[in-house]
């Protein structure tokens, strides 16, 4: 690798890393490539962090994104900034990023293999039952991994950010770049900790990832209207358990006229939103970037 | 010999300044022009990326924009032989680009100015560039500009200039100021101008002056040439810490900079950096030039060669040949929002104006202001 560019990504939605941590990182590099650069995605900051960092060899930049993005659109938008011929997407400790793990992580590119996939040993019996169910519905062969750590060429990070314009999900992506590959696993844990509600602002924008606001009107109108037809239903079956009345005739009315709400808003949002996936193509219209700081190089 | 009284002194020889002492000796003022250099425009208004400013690099201050805009065609018509045409290729990054290409073409239409859309595969690799446009906005060549200024200082004959000297202390007044040179002498004046570009505060400070708001950043210009099929085109990738390589005037080389990476050093308030601590005679108030500094910083070149590789399809297109380094200002409020104002103070105690401008087109302010 001492005649390869290498850029170094590292998301966090916490604590930046220490200087002391970065310096650290920036010095193992210099020992192992020819070139490289860092660069840090601040996913979910809602602010400038303020740092002062001087005395790298290679530039450190900083990807702001933008509150309401997604964390797979915050990591594309570092890979947009990558300039390395190689590119390590690392979210485990940054203290397991040491001589001997960089060139470990970069010898298979040696051999020709343009994509090398970091699996955690520690990761959970409930992810791994998940992804299990996951790949066992998939019709490709290759398997959707949660990754620690990922290892691009330059060509294959290319196709997977010409495909993030059609899929926001980058293991999906990674699962379908057309690359020779290799999957290790490596004993170190994420760093990337969120909270409920960066986890729950995540989902949620996973889930309207793609809604406009017609699209969004009639599936809340119809979840309304589930949801009340639901505790229509319990009121009448706890009315029955309590007092043994049985439910009167307008219980039994609003229960069908809620679902049937709810069936007709549903459609008439799902067709929407085919409407409107089919009138406004696939290009995406903003890049997740608020903001990007670059450190220069000052050795 | 110096006689000892002016009319007006103005203090720093770059671009602005030589300008400065032009309008001044135009008025009939005699007029003395102090330069620490050896000779003039040799710094900032030479190591720079030339561009004359046509706005389209200001899609955040429209301002700013029409600012460029309307002097840029004053600057053709007062400096023609300075000026180097060729095929400017502006285009919008599809990652991390502080405006769409959407925006940027309607900033362009809302500037008035011409364009023509290109295909982005042209010139660039796929996914990286969203739009690509073919405008006008051409360089200046610095040491054409530096001979027709001098050519007409010297013509002017109520102009004297004081190379190689630099001002060490003075007195401000509000009838006769008075300034003290390196080379021994002092010099009583009825007004003064500062026009020392990355040396401003140093001087204001000199005079008991409050410093103005900038920032200090040693900034690196790689010269180089292009292969015979790149040659007369030149590309600005937009909006954010991107990249641009443009003839550098008709010099023959072409210049290549990058932001974030070009600016190595970033100081507040006065240009002091470590390096200055490597070696004697380079202090805020005397900057050395740094490209014939044996302790200058390290050159940034492989890491805007590997960003400018990451955008173009034609990869070895360009032969590196030197880097250039000098000391760069800026007014820290065009942080926000990419703005370059122009400033130009008058102290109320004194006649005593500030000139500041990261712009060459913006030379015209003066004219108002010193008349």
């Amino acid at each position: 690798m001492k005649q390869a560019y290498v850029s170094v990504i590292l998301p966090f939605s916490g604590e930046i890393p220490s200087i002391q941590e970065i310096t650290t990182l920036d010095s193992a590099l210099k020992m192992t490539t020819h070139e490289h650069e860092l660069i840090l995605i601040a996913i979910f900051n809602s602010g400038m962090i303020n740092i002062e960092i001087e005395g790298l060899y290679g530039p450190l930049s900083i990807v702001y994104t933008n509150s309401i993005s997604s964390q797979n659109s915050s990591r594309v938008a570092a890979f947009g900034r990558a300039t390395g011929d190689f590119i390590i997407e690392w979210q485990g400790n940054i203290g397991a990023l040491t001589e001997d793990a960089i060139l470990e992580m970069l010898e298979p590119t040696n051999k020709g293999i343009e994509l090398v996939e970091l699996e955690s040993s520690f990761q959970p019996r409930s992810s791994r039952i998940f992804y299990k169910f996951v790949n066992s519905l998939r019709s490709s062969k290759i398997s959707i991994r949660k990754t620690v750590g990922l290892v691009f060429s330059r060509r294959a990070l290319g196709q997977l950010l010409l495909g993030s314009n059609f899929e926001p999900q980058i293991n999906v992506l990674c699962s379908e770049l057309s690359v020779q590959r290799t999957s290790r696993i490596v004993p170190v844990n994420f760093a990337v900790n969120q909270g409920f509600r960066k986890r729950l602002a995540e989902g949620m924008s996973l889930l309207a990832k793609g809604s406009r606001f017609g699209t969004v009107i009639p599936l809340a109108l119809a979840t309304i209207s589930a949801l009340f037809g639901i505790f229509v239903t319990l009121y009448a079956l706890i009315l029955y358990l309590v007092d043994g009345k049985s439910p009167e005739g307008w219980t039994t009315l609003m229960i069908v006229t809620g679902l049937g709400q709810a069936s007709v808003l549903a459609l008439i949002g799902m067709t929407w939103s085919r409407i409107d996936s089919l009138s406004r193509g696939l290009t995406r219209s903003r890049d997740a970037t608020a903001e990007v700081v670059v450190f220069a190089p000052e050795k | 010999m110096l006689k000892g009284c002016y009319d007006r002194v103005v203090v720093g020889g770059g671009l602005f300044g030589a300008y400065s002492s032009l309008i001044l000796g135009n008025l009939g003022h005699t007029v003395l022009l102090v330069e620490q250099a050896s000779e003039l425009m040799g710094r900032a208004s030479f190591v720079n990326q030339a561009r004359l400013h046509t706005g389209l690099h200001y899609p955040r201050s429209i301002m700013t924009a029409r600012e460029s805009l309307r002097y840029y065609a004053k600057f053709r018509e007062r400096f023609p032989t300075a000026v180097f045409d060729f095929h400017q290729i502006y285009a919008v990054s599809k990652h991390n680009s502080k405006t769409s290409p959407h925006d940027f073409q309607s900033f362009v239409n809302r500037l008035g100015l011409d364009f023509e859309l290109i295909d982005p595969q042209r010139y660039f690799n796929p996914g990286t560039v969203e739009l690509a446009l073919k405008v006008e906005e051409p360089t200046f060549d610095a040491q054409i500009l530096r001979k027709q200024i001098l050519n007409e200082i010297e013509s002017a004959g109520n102009i004297e200039l004081c190379l190689d000297t630099a001002v060490i202390g003075g007195q401000l007044s509000d009838t006769v100021s008075s300034l003290s040179l390196s080379n021994g002498s002092t010099i009583e004046t009825n007004g003064i101008v500062i026009a020392t570009y990355a040396g401003v505060n140093s001087i204001r400070q000199l005079l008991g002056l409050p410093n103005l708001p900038l920032s200090f950043e040693l900034a690196e210009i790689i010269l180089g040439s292009v292969s015979p099929e790149m040659k007369g085109i030149g590309f600005t990738v937009m909006d954010g810490p991107f990249w641009s390589m443009m003839p550098f005037g008709d010099s023959g080389f072409v210049s290549l900079t990058s932001v974030g990476i070009t600016p190595l050093r970033k100081k507040q308030t006065l240009p002091i950096f470590n390096c200055q601590n490597l070696r004697t005679g380079c202090t805020p108030l005397k900057l050395s030039n740094c490209n014939s500094c044996h302790v200058r910083p390290a050159s940034a070149l492989a890491h805007q060669l590997q960003q400018m590789k990451l955008f173009l399809k034609n990869q070895d297109f360009f032969t590196p040949s030197k880097s250039l380094i000098t000391v760069k200002s800026t007014l820290n409020t065009a942080e926000v929002d990419d703005a370059r104002p122009t400033l130009i103070q008058k102290e109320s105690e004194s006649r005593t104006w500030t000139i500041f401008s990261g712009k060459v087109s913006t030379l015209f302010d003066l004219e108002g202001v010193l008349n």
